[in-house]
């Protein structure tokens, strides 16, 4: 691990002009395998650091923004569960992609009391505005 | 030139994971730098020293191992993805230290740090 | 500048393919890697306007043909189009 705290506080010393816009776009339906999980895990970690991250969720991916979920009935951690503190981390903007959730029959309504809704056409129109994007 | 972060998402039995390593030569060899891979998700896999390739077939450990040697490219391993799939740097019993040579055992911090100073940062 | 796509599983296995359409751009390019180089006879790219590449080493081994819209690149070409596009955005 020595390694890895050497780099960030390295990171954390340098000027907050080197701040990164990210976009973490989740595609896949929370029980597909850990990719929910870990991409979770990425966004807080990047924003612990200070980085600017944007969520998307598109695709299956909406699945893991439907309101209760009960992970533990099929044995599983409700890491959904962890998407409350969000915005203890400054991960303040939500957007979901109201063509998959029309697409899957699903109700505009999420677990996010301030998610943004918005159209495939309307999320390519952002994705210029990010320095890194990663999908999970 | 550019300063590339390469981050690698799949397993060692899969051959996707040939492109990632063969993108990372080519980065190189165009001149580029490589400021680090950073193995997540299932590409943690690729540093479990306890995976036997067939004698004829493609050992990507070794793969990657020649390339950190000959390049001197940090090959991060994400722990806590790692520690999940079985990958421990313990030796308390029941563990068995098997992680491979070459790896660099990291954290999420470092994909941060990564990524943050690449001017690109390529997922494969 | 334009943000490089990469595809690289096949279309009809699963809906990363049309993800990632629905998100390119008109300047954006679209490179087909790995099992991601079936999709060039998928009906969804025929279509398509923007610039598409595929490794051609990837297409060998499958035994992938020439395709009218679709370039076939080696591993160096794809290091080029990714330094010269803005970003690289993998539907993985």
């Amino acid at each position: 691990m020595s390694s890895s705290q050497n780099s960030a506080t390295n990171l954390q010393e340098m000027s907050p002009i080197t701040v990164t816009r990210y976009a973490i776009i989740n595609t896949s339906a929370p029980f597909d395998r850990l990719k929910g999980k870990e991409s979770l895990d990425a966004a807080l970690i990047l924003a612990s650091y200070e980085m600017d991250v944007s969520l998307f969720f598109i695709g299956n991916g909406v699945y893991q923004t439907q309101a209760n979920q009960q992970a533990e009935s099929i044995a599983h951690k409700d890491y959904l569960a962890t998407f409350k503190a969000l915005e203890f981390y400054d991960i303040e903007d939500i957007y979901l992609c109201q063509d998959s959730l029309t697409e899957r029959g699903l109700a505009t309504d999420s677990v996010f009391d301030d998610a943004q809704y918005l159209s495939a056409e309307q999320i390519k129109a952002l994705l210029p505005q990010f320095d890194v994007v990663l999908t999970f | 030139m550019s300063r590339y972060a390469l981050i690698v998402s799949t397993p060692p039995f899969d051959n996707k994971t040939q492109t990632a390593l063969d993108f990372a030569k080519q980065l190189l060899q165009s001149g580029h730098q490589l400021l680090g891979v950073f193995f997540y998700q299932d590409g943690v896999t690729n540093a479990n020293a306890f995976v036997q390739t067939p004698s004829d077939e493609t050992n990507l450990l070794h793969a990657w191992q020649s390339f950190q040697q000959q390049s001197d490219t940090p090959l991060h391993l994400c722990i806590s993805a790692a520690e999940r799939r079985g990958l421990t740097d313990s030796n308390e019993a029941p563990l068995v230290h098997n992680i491979s040579e070459g790896f660099t055992i990291s954290g999420l911090g470092e994909l941060v740090v990564l990524t943050s100073k690449a001017d690109k940062t390529v997922q494969l | 500048m334009s943000i490089l796509h990469i595809v690289r599983s096949n279309g009809f296995n699963d809906d990363r393919l049309q993800q990632c359409l629905n998100l390119l751009a008109e300047n954006d390019k679209l490179l087909l890697i790995d099992d991601g180089v079936y999709n060039v006879s998928h009906p969804t790219c025929a279509s398509l306007t923007q610039a598409i590449f595929a490794i051609d080493s990837h297409c060998q081994a499958r035994n992938i043909v020439e395709q009218g819209n679709v370039k076939q690149i080696n591993i160096e070409e794809f290091v080029n189009l990714s330094e010269h596009a803005e970003k690289v955005i993998t539907w993985q």
